[in-house]
């Protein structure tokens, strides 16, 4: 960085907590160059992992703690705390009469033909559920005051009891918190340690299991968010860096540590969305408008969809599920979080014939230990890997750079045993099927995810990633007619990069449900002003000034009587008579796009209404890529290809020594130190400025 | 080895119909409730593949296209025909499921045929629960051929709108029942060019063989030889009736006959022996092999039969409109037979739930009117507590109630786990529920609430003890079930579902599980003292 000593420092860093590894990045903002470093998580200490981290990195870059200017973080701590049940006790506070709100659920099964069905156990048990005698009507008039004696009493039996956190959730509390409040107001009074969760606060949504599951999960794991973001900051400190801490959101935007302590929920699968935020970020350089970002690991494929640069969003969200891979089988988080699909289809996937002759591939996982049989750590069943091994798409002595040797005699026993000779067939035809197979079971999946939302996967560009996908985004591109792939560099750090180019923001919803004809507008544009406020003041403690926020105001509407509805941006701030004929019109128009019809006589109804507030996104230059003199070309290897139904010699190449411009043509193999890319007969790579592969098909 | 792929590619086309079908209906049962099927058969209407991802109709066995083959033979058949037919005794019970068929060609080979039912939101006929014959329950369709290429045959669509009472929905779902067959057509024709075929012989025998080996493979391994006979009771306004079973293993294959079970009932709850059929297999499945995917060959292995003129297999003109209530007892008839051979499959009697219909007027006099649904207890396992009100055959979710209160003038006092409502056992049953709600109508509304077991109780098994029966309540006056009631404003109703029954002695129940189902009011102190001894 000769020459550029003057200009003051200014750097960023990204840190995402996953399963296996901590990922840091650091990015000179100044250049737009980025640096990765990756440590082993250490769930018994995973600040001190974070700081190992980012102290090496640093150190490693000759960059002073002092010159980081932000830090934005993603962390698995809300997600393990809900899986492994290692929240504080919780209790939860309801109106007298809906002690089972959390026992009833939905009253559903997520499987019909299992008569051993497990039902996800509510975080908090019966006992600790505590009735007061209150109501609100649907419209969120009072029927009925709270009973404030009731309150006290139930304040000083948690206290008795160490409770440390609980949830509060009235009926009809979504239309008015005042009831709920008033708890609050009587808790810091009689017991002011216990953390509160309101579910007016937490997400003032219609449907009462769902927001108490929601105020319920956030209650139970804002104890130890808290502590933990509290020692973070600290130990940063300790490494001189005073930068302010940002957290990555489920939802795409980051949030202050202030709002992430009131609303730890929200961060629950924010390592995942990082990834898909960097791929719209990739595909909007590319200038794509349609970009299916694709993430395979070793455990789980993930597939968002990005229109025009904005991933789909949803409002519902499992965790916990029994059954991992099946709908329904979690407890609902009713959070504002990016729309992706987890496929049980990973690396580490594990094959096996079925008691029909079927080869199945997963979901079930061989994970990082014992891992692939190639791994030679003790497995034995045949994995994705050890397929992809055997094909040679990827190679022995180059697997991660070549620091962890595979072993392909273990991955050929693996596949003759479990899948050629159940079979009946050659090992080569099974490690060709295996990949065949999970390939397919992906693009099902992912077709099925584009037909719910109206879409056509055809459209859309591939962004792969994950240490899987550039191997397998070639077969999924073929299965599903897609034209074009882009490969970005730096496979294996997407999400800690994604948090980088993210944007602060919250976003605040209400219910309402009222007929659009019959809006009050004076309450609405109240409603409305009230939620950019309180998002306003969010936005603000990280760091954003009210001058340089945008705020996206919305409307949730259904033809009344539909239990789903879709978001309609309002056209202003103060929301009028006249401007119904055109929130009418837009409405109409996504329905359309999404169902291919109307429901012609049927009014429609206003169910929500949202604001998300948003500080700007900082761009970030698109550095030149430096490149290594090697020659790109490392040599050649057998690789099989399913249009010869064999073998091939294939070029091989090596993916930092390749320059600008570079075309390479298909059947050939891309190697990278956290990836492989699988190039196909036919296809052609070019090498862009920024070092990314740009794959025509 | 292709056979997976292949395989995923025939269920690929009837997912594909089967969003369709969403994409294009305009009722409130079909898109919400995903009540419909969409299924793929060969050319002699043996089904290959049913949609099972998208909607909810589990009756893959309908014998719809076969009989439809009877009236239509292949040779009268061309690309772009459309056949339907709402027949009770080929379909899924009752006229409010109309099916549509289409032939699908390989240039002029016959090769498949795609169908599309529907539950319709209505299909006319008396609103009251009392007909007497299938005539007064609705339009009945006879076998019609209601679309060539050429285009809709409009004096179908007159007789149909003309007979119902929200004709724009019904021919609209008919409409996407069509365009769901449509895309299947489409879809076929891409799976045959994509993988180089003529026609689906070979993955069809294959998928169909593969299935009835494992499905039999699967009954030999859990049921031994035999003759197995079991019972359980229906409640009938005020009767009871009995579906007695004999179910008959041999190598594979299993029987069941209903021979023994009450005569066919002059209410609307008789079902006919398709339906009877679809949830014999359901729980023949679900005791053998859940896994196994929905075809004919899957269910080959399975025969029923019951005598002529039982309300199991009602003779036309037999009222059938009310056919859950007694369809969604037959698989309870099963286990009660089987219980002592896959003990470690049972599950002891459910109280299934409520049916629950509300209709009046709001404030400002606009007509409302809705159903929901208010489980019961499902049956204690072979090793593990039933479930707190869980519907069971049959699966549905429950209205929230801050949405049934912003939609319907009530206000819901309290709904809260009946006390003891489960079965006492080593292995408990799980509870029912107290459902209390007082009409804030202005005007009287109708209430109407079926389906549970108010007269008997779901019993327990191998010496579990029975869960309570359910109760209907009037300002705390007892009400028949099936009875529609008036409630003024201040009038309240409370609905108690039936729990389900234990399963093995309760005194072998681990004292922890018992002490823990005190501690959270699930087991009283005093039944604790009395049931579990």
């Amino acid at each position: 960085m000769t020459g550029r000593k003057t200009r003051a420092a200014d750097f960023a860093l990204g840190v995402d907590i996953g399963g296996t590894f901590t990922d840091v990045v650091v990015l000179d903002r100044a250049t737009g160059r980025l640096a990765a470093g990756k440590v082993l998580t250490d769930y018994s200490d995973l600040a001190g992992a974070v700081v190992a981290g980012v102290r090496q990195l640093l150190h490693d870059r000759g960059i002073a703690g002092a010159g980081v200017k932000n830090v934005v973080h993603g962390t698995t701590l809300v997600t393990n705390a809900l899986i492994q049940r290692s929240g504080d006790a919780t209790a939860l506070i309801v109106t007298s009469g809906f002690r089972d709100v959390l026992e009833f659920g939905r009253e559903s099964r997520y499987d019909i033909y299992a008569i051993d069905i497990e039902i996800p156990k509510p975080l908090v048990p019966r006992a600790m559920v505590f009735e007061v005698n209150e109501r609100l009507d649907s419209a969120g008039r009072v029927v009925e005051a709270p009973d404030e004696g009731r309150i006290r009493e139930i304040a000083r039996d948690l206290r008795r009891r160490g409770v440390a956190g609980a949830a509060v959730c009235f009926l009809h509390a979504y239309r008015n918190g005042a009831h709920e409040r008033r708890v609050a107001e009587i808790f810091a009074r009689e017991a002011p340690e216990i953390v509160l969760s309101l579910s007016s606060d937490v997400m003032p949504d219609i449907r009462e299991f769902e927001r108490a599951s929601t105020t319920v999960a956030n209650a139970y794991v804002q104890p130890a968010i808290r502590g933990y973001l509290d020692l973070l900051a600290k130990r940063l400190r300790s490494i001189e860096i005073e930068a302010p801490l940002l957290l990555m959101s489920s939802d795409g935007g980051t949030v202050s540590t202030q709002a992430a302590v009131r609303h730890p929920i929200r961060l629950v699968e924010s390592g995942p969305a990082g990834g898909a935020i960097a791929a719209s970020h990739i595909g909007r350089g590319h200038g794509l408008d349609k970009v299916m970002a694709y993430d395979m690991g070793g455990t789980t494929a993930k597939i968002c969809l990005v229109d025009d640069g904005r991933p789909e969003h949803t409002d519902y969200f499992e965790f916990g599920r029994v059954d991992r891979f099946v709908k329904g089988s979690g407890l609902p988080l009713n959070v504002p979080a990016l729309d992706m699909i987890e496929i049980g289809a990973g690396g580490g996937s594990i094959a096996r014939v079925d008691a029909m002759e079927r080869l199945r591939i997963g979901p079930d996982s061989a994970g990082a230990s014992p891992g692939p049989a190639c791994y030679g750590l003790g497995g034995t069943s045949p994995t994705v890997t050890d397929a992809d091994l055997y094909l040679g798409y990827l190679a022995a002595d180059s697997f991660l750079g070549g620091t962890m040797l595979l072993d392909y005699a273990a991955a050929v026993r693996a596949i003759e045993n479990d899948v050629a000779r159940p079979l009946g067939l050659t090992a080569t035809r099974a490690a060709w099927g295996i990949h065949e197979v999970v390939n397919d079971n992906m693009a099902r999946a992912a077709k099925i995810h584009c037909l719910e939302r109206g879409k056509d996967a055809r459209e859309y560009t591939l962004v792969a990633y994950g240490g899987a996908g550039p191997v397998h985004a070639e077969g999924i591109a073929r299965a599903l007619d897609i034209r074009s792939v882009v490969y970005p560099l730096r496979a294996g750090v997407m999400s800690a990069f994604g948090f980088l180019v993210a944007p602060p923001s919250f976003e605040l919803l209400r219910a309402i449900v009222v007929p659009l004809t019959s809006l009050d507008y004076a309450e609405v544009n109240r409603i409305v002003r009230g939620l950019e406020t309180e998002g306003r003041a969010l936005v603000k403690t990280a760091g954003i000034a009210t001058r340089d926020c945008v705020v996206r105001r919305e409307f949730g509407i259904r033809f009344a009587g539909q239990s789903f509805q879709l978001s309609v941006a309002l056209p202003n701030a103060r929301l009028s008579a006249g401007d119904v004929d055109g929130v009418r019109a837009a409405f109409l128009r996504q329905y359309r796009k999404r169902f291919h019809r109307l429901n012609p006589d049927v009014p429609l109804e206003v169910v929500n209404c949202r604001v998300i507030v948003s500080g700007p996104t900082r761009p970030i230059r698109q550095a030149r890529k430096t490149v290594a003199k090697a020659h790109p070309k490392k040599g050649y290897r057998e690789v099989y290809l399913p249009e010869r139904s064999g073998f091939a010699r294939c070029p091989v190449y090596d993916r930092y020594a390749l320059t600008e411009g570079t075309r390479i043509r298909g059947p050939a193999v891309i190697e990278e130190v956290e990836s492989t890319v699988l190039l196909g007969t036919g296809a052609v790579a070019t090498v862009a400025r920024n070092g990314n592969l740009v794959v025509k098909r | 080895m292709d056979l997976e792929i292949l395989w995923n590619g025939l269920l690929m086309i009837v997912d594909e119909g089967a969003f369709a079908i969403v994409r294009t209906s305009m009722s409130k049962v079909v898109v919400e409730g995903r009540d419909f099927g969409a299924m793929l058969y060969d050319p002699r209407g043996n089904l290959l593949a049913a949609d099972i991802s998208i909607a909810s109709k589990t009756g893959a066995t309908s014998i719809v296209v076969k009989e439809l083959l009877e009236h239509f033979p292949p040779e009268t058949l061309a690309p772009g025909d459309v056949l339907a037919s709402n027949n009770p005794w080929w379909i899924m019970g009752h006229l409010n499921d109309i099916a549509i068929v289409c032939p699908i060609f390989n240039g002029r080979k016959l090769v498949a045929f795609a169908e599309c039912i529907a539950h319709m939101g209505d299909i006319g006929g008396s609103l009251s629960g009392a007909p007497r014959e299938v005539y007064e329950e609705g339009l009945i369709i006879p076998p019609l051929k209601i679309g060539t290429r050429a285009g809709e045959n409009e004096t179908f669509f007159s007789m149909l709108q003309a007979n119902v009472r929200i004709p724009g929905h019904v021919a609209g779902d008919v409409r996407a029942l069509i365009a769901g067959c449509r895309v299947m057509e489409e879809r076929v024709a891409a799976f045959l060019e994509r993988h180089g075929m003529t026609d689906l012989s070979r993955i069809g025998g294959t998928v169909l063989e593969r299935s009835e080996r494992t499905m039999r493979a699967a009954i030999a391994a859990a049921i031994p030889n035999g003759v197995y006979r079991g019972s359980t009771t229906v409640d009938a306004l005020g009767e009871v009736l009995t579906i007695a079973v004999k179910a008959t293993a041999k190598d594979g294959r299993l029987e069941f006959d209903f021979d023994g079970s009450s005569p066919q009932s002059l209410l609307g709850i008789n079902s006919t022996l398709v339906y009877t059929g679809v949830w014999c297999k359901y729980i023949t499945k679900c005791l053998v092999c859940p896994e196994l995917p929905n075809n004919e060959g899957t269910f080959a292995p399975i025969t029923v039969k019951a005598p002529v003129g039982t309300f199991v297999n009602p003779t036309f003109p037999a009222p059938v409109k009310m056919k859950p209530s007694t369809g969604h007892y037959i698989p309870t008839a099963i286990v009660n037979a089987l219980a002592d051979v896959v003990p470690d499959r049972i599950l002891a009697e459910s109280g299934n739930k409520f049916l629950v219909y509300l209709s009046g007027r709001d404030e400002a006099g606009a007509a409302f009117s809705d159903m929901m649904f208010v489980m019961g207890g499902m049956g204690a396992r072979a090793n593990k507590d039933g479930l707190h009100c869980m519907s069971f055959p049959a699966n549905s979710s429950n209205l929230p109630v801050e949405v049934l209160e912003a939609s319907i003038p009530v206000r819901v006092r309290h709904k809260r786990l009946r006390t003891d409502s489960g079965g006492a056992g080593r292995f408990r049953g799980g509870c029912g529920q107290e459902f209390e709600f007082e009409s804030v109508s202005a005007t009287p509304m109708t209430v109407r609430a079926e389906h549970g077991k108010l007269y008997t109780t779901p019993l327990g098994l191998r010496g579990g003890k029975a869960g309570a029966s359910g109760g209907i309540a009037v300002n705390g006056s007892a009400v028949a079930d099936k009875s529609a009631v008036a409630l003024a404003r201040g009038d309240v109703m409370n609905l108690q579902t039936p729990g389900s029954g234990g399963a093995y002695p309760p005194g072998e129940r681990d004292p922890a599980a018992l002490e823990r189902d005190v501690e959270n009011g699930i087991v009283s102190a005093r039944s604790a003292g009395a049931d579990y001894r």
